[in-house]
């Protein structure tokens, strides 16, 4: 181990320079984040050019970072090369298992755990509270480790940085031709199989990257390890073209199903829409929306987006069956508000009375005859469907004035500035930083939406949350800054919408209240509607339909 | 005892045989020469022996093991010094000696020190900053330090000016004195290898053509000239063992292989009667260059 340790002091001098400026690199990232956090103006298109110009800076340091990194990686190989008969170490009692621990652990030591020191103080500044720590701390390893690996693999197959650089590039063109055939798969294949073969490719990437490894370190037999490499590489891409079999439900992680949610029930209303003439993928479809809604759903969770596979069957005996997605309508009625209730203490009373538009949907491509066939004959439709289930918390009840700051778990809330505009309108500017829970944005092709930042509702709301009106963006400016997102937001508020003529103060009394909605689990439900049936809709609200058959839309 | 062995050890590169069933045997205790030419298969077979690249045929026994299970025991016993090996170039060569020092057991701090002066290697001055004679002499005192049983040299003089050169020389005939250490040097630098070895292996083409003691070697290779005094000269069909035969006027000049006091005046005497007979010993050089050009005559010889 003491030989270990001193293999790995020899590599900390060597490379401690760039590591250096590695560092400072990623602490001048910090310091634009916090400039994000803090500029302050007048006039809110000018922000947007200051916020633009610092994004800009943060993305060039970061692309340095990126570089530099990989470089870094790189050069603590090729210290100690692995391939060719010249290395010094060959010659010297230094094993190659010895060799592969030091190695190993310098790249834990100088890529995995010095970011997370450097960024504790920044985590620290941001108010990320010991659960958001905790995220940021997996969350930065995840995308280091990837990294490290992806570059350690090329690092063991070269002898030096020029032959890395150009085996890189051959590497990169090699992987968009893999990806280009990823994605021309056929939009038949079912969700969970897409999902089991970006699964299956990363286990497989993983497990051919530490074979090479371990065997370049051992043998530095590198013909060999280029035979396994590109075995790897060709049995990638067949499982991401053929592997046959939905295994998601099994390898990926939703969470299951809370026990709150045992009694909620999914049932489609009977209704579809055809939204849209054709598909981008392929004209000869036509879009299909078909309506669900959702009863006993407490008033802290919110349902949202997933997958739906159904058989639509006709009274003669034609089946078709298809794979889609769930999506929400419209915002006003937006699925936030259905987990707002409880956290936040909002009366949603008499917004449910209004609450008549189109419901979440069903998204699905059907043939263009199946369309025209289901205007003439209504079909029976079985299926399932897959929710995520998400559970609202309240992270932030700043006093609506300039200056005031609050945030939990994590989040802070700062309101930058208010500006009343000659049209009665209000424009408000919030700075915020928000964790990243662990597994956000992973660099590989995987849809892990349960573990994806929780989207976020804001509102504003009168002290007795009597009146209240959802802000929504119409500007945003954020940039992650080592699992710290820091975020500009400018909202608009239409005044009339918050009249109150009895209490034309009680804005001086306002909040702004943010709630997050943390992903905990998924719903799967079983469905059937004896009978679908077209109904138009028009802004968001159903209108009669016309008599009679109708052409198929898009003909 | 036999501190390397091979046994039919052959290294093919595609078509190109570059090592061909090689037979060779390095005594314990010797300074063991292989020679050759460039191309001759020199490095190739050392870079067998240290387990740098593996045989396609045969086996070496390095310290009584296969060279492809060397493992860092036995690398604490050999020291390497090659012109292609990568230093870390970056050290000083104070921090070169300080890394390599933890990996060896016996490691002589006295010794280090004592080899440093000797060959006045600025402690605190980088590697990339030295001149290659004094690299070459960095890398030597690192893998002398430790009191390897087994030195192997491959190519030290390469790209040395003559001073330089001498230097070395000087360095490793001194530390020679020092340590009862095996040593295997290959080298086409003919003189530096005469002054140093005490065994010689010639190579040429990946086949070995002789391995003797140097004192063996020197004392059966003579250079011949007969002055003709109007007698008869049989120079048809000479014995094998007469190389570079040839006449020049009433001068006949040849290499011969197998000398033996006595023997070679006598045929002399028989086949040129009344010529006046003039036998020298030959430089290492010498015999080297004879040896070459005789295989390349056998050679334009088979393929006529």
């Amino acid at each position: 181990m003491n030989l270990t340790w001193h293999i790995l002091k020899k590599d900390f001098v060597r490379l401690r320079l760039p590591l250096a400026l590695w560092v400072i690199l990623m602490v001048g990232r910090f310091l634009v984040g916090d400039r994000i956090l803090r500029v302050e103006t007048n006039d809110l298109d000018a922000l947007q050019v200051t916020l633009g110009t610092l994004s800009a800076m943060h993305n060039v340091l970061f692309g340095l970072q990126l570089i530099l990194g990989c470089v870094l990686v790189a050069a603590l190989i090729h210290e100690d090369s692995v391939v060719g008969e010249n290395a010094w170490w060959v010659t010297r009692p230094i094993s190659g298992a010895r060799l592969l621990g030091a190695k190993l652990t310098g790249l834990v030591l100088f890529f995995v755990v010095l970011p997370q020191v450097v960024s504790l103080p920044w985590w620290l500044y941001a108010g990320f509270d010991g659960r958001a720590i905790g995220g940021a701390v997996i969350q930065l390893a995840y995308t280091q480790a990837a990294l490290s690996l992806l570059v350690l693999v090329v690092a063991v197959l070269t002898a030096n940085a020029a032959r890395f650089v150009a085996m890189v590039l051959l590497l990169v063109f090699a992987w968009m031709c893999c990806f280009i055939t990823f994605l021309a798969h056929s939009p038949d294949v079912p969700v969970g199989v897409t999902q089991t073969r970006a699964l299956a490719g990363v286990v497989l990437s993983l497990a051919v990257i530490a074979l090479v490894v371990v065997q370049q370190f051992l043998t530095r037999r590198r013909g060999r390890s280029w035979v396994m490499f590109s075995a790897g590489f060709v049995l990638m891409l067949v499982l991401a073209n053929f592997w046959p079999w939905d295994w998601s439900r099994w390898a990926l992680w939703r969470g299951g199903e809370p026990p709150a949610l045992a009694q909620v029930t999914v049932a489609p209303t009977g209704e579809v829409a055809f939204t849209k003439a054709g598909s981008n993928l392929d004209p000869s479809l036509v879009r299909m929306e078909m309506g669900f809604r959702y009863t006993n759903l407490p008033g802290d969770y919110s349902l949202n987006f997933g997958g739906v596979t159904g058989t639509l069957r006709w009274p003669d005996g034609t089946e078709k069956k298809r794979t889609g997605w769930i999506q929400s309508y419209p915002m006003a009625i937006s699925w936030h508000i259905m987990g707002l209730k409880a956290p936040a203490g909002i009366r949603l009373e008499e917004w449910q009375k209004n609450a008549q538009g189109r419901g979440d949907a069903a998204i699905t491509f059907i043939p263009r005859s199946y369309a025209a066939k289901l205007r003439q004959q209504a079909p029976a439709w079985t299926g399932e469907l897959e929710l995520a289930a998400y559970h609202g918390e309240l992270v932030a009840e700043v006093p609506f004035r300039e200056g005031a700051a609050d945030g939990r778990a994590g989040h802070k809330v700062h309101v930058m500035r208010i500006e009343h505009l000659e049209s009665g309108s209000l424009v408000v500017n919030l700075a915020e930083s928000v964790p990243i829970p662990a597994g956000d944005d992973l660099p590989i092709p995987l849809d892990l939406s349960s573990r994806r930042r929780p989207p976020v509702c804001y509102v504003l709301s009168s002290r007795d949350r009597t009146k209240f009106v959802l802000l929504r963006p119409y500007a945003e400016s954020g940039t992650l800054v080592n699992s710290v997102v820091v975020l500009r937001s400018t909202f608009s508020v239409n005044v009339a919408q918050l009249g109150n003529p009895a209490d034309p103060h009680w804005l001086d009394q306002a909040e702004v209240l943010k709630v997050a909605y943390w992903s905990v689990g998924t719903l799967v439900r079983p469905a059937h509607s004896d009978g679908l049936h077209e109904t138009q809709f028009r802004n968001g609200h159903r209108v009669e339909p016309a008599t009679g058959p109708k052409p198929a839309p898009g003909t | 005892m036999n501190i390397i062995e091979t046994h039919n050890l052959t290294r093919r590169f595609g078509r190109t045989e570059a090592v061909h069933g090689l037979e060779l045997a390095v005594p314990e205790g010797s300074v063991f020469a292989l020679l050759g030419p460039n191309g001759a298969g020199k490095s190739t077979t050392i870079k067998m022996l240290m387990n740098l690249i593996a045989p396609t045929v045969g086996e070496a026994r390095v310290l009584g093991v296969d060279s492809r299970q060397l493992g860092p025991f036995e690398r604490q016993q050999i020291g390497y010094v090659s012109e292609n090996q990568q230093l870390p170039l970056w050290m000083s060569v104070r921090q070169y000696l300080d890394y390599c020092r933890p990996f060896y057991p016996a490691w002589d701090g006295e010794l280090e020190r004592t080899l440093l002066a000797r060959f006045e290697l600025p402690g605190d001055r980088k590697l990339q900053h030295l001149s290659r004679g004094m690299l070459m002499k960095a890398a030597l005192l690192s893998s002398l330090a430790y009191r390897p049983k087994l030195l192997v040299l491959d190519e030290p003089f390469s790209g040395l000016d003559p001073l330089v050169r001498d230097e070395f020389v000087r360095g490793l005939l001194e530390v020679s004195e020092l340590g009862g250490w095996t040593v295997l040097v290959s080298s086409h630098n003919i003189e530096e290898v005469e002054r140093l070895c005490d065994r010689i292996a010639l190579m040429d083409e990946g086949r070995l053509q002789f391995a003797e003691s140097t004192e063996t070697l020197l004392g059966r290779f003579r250079r011949v000239e007969v002055t003709l005094q109007d007698g008869p000269a049989d120079l048809a069909s000479p014995p094998p063992d007469w190389l570079e035969l040839e006449r020049t006027g009433e001068l006949v000049r040849f290499t011969v292989m197998h000398h033996e006091p006595g023997v070679t005046e006598r045929a002399c005497a028989q086949r040129f009667p009344g010529a006046a007979v003039v036998i020298n010993p030959m430089t290492l050089r010498d015999i080297f260059i004879v040896l070459a050009r005789a295989g390349r005559t056998a050679k334009k010889g088979a393929a006529a």
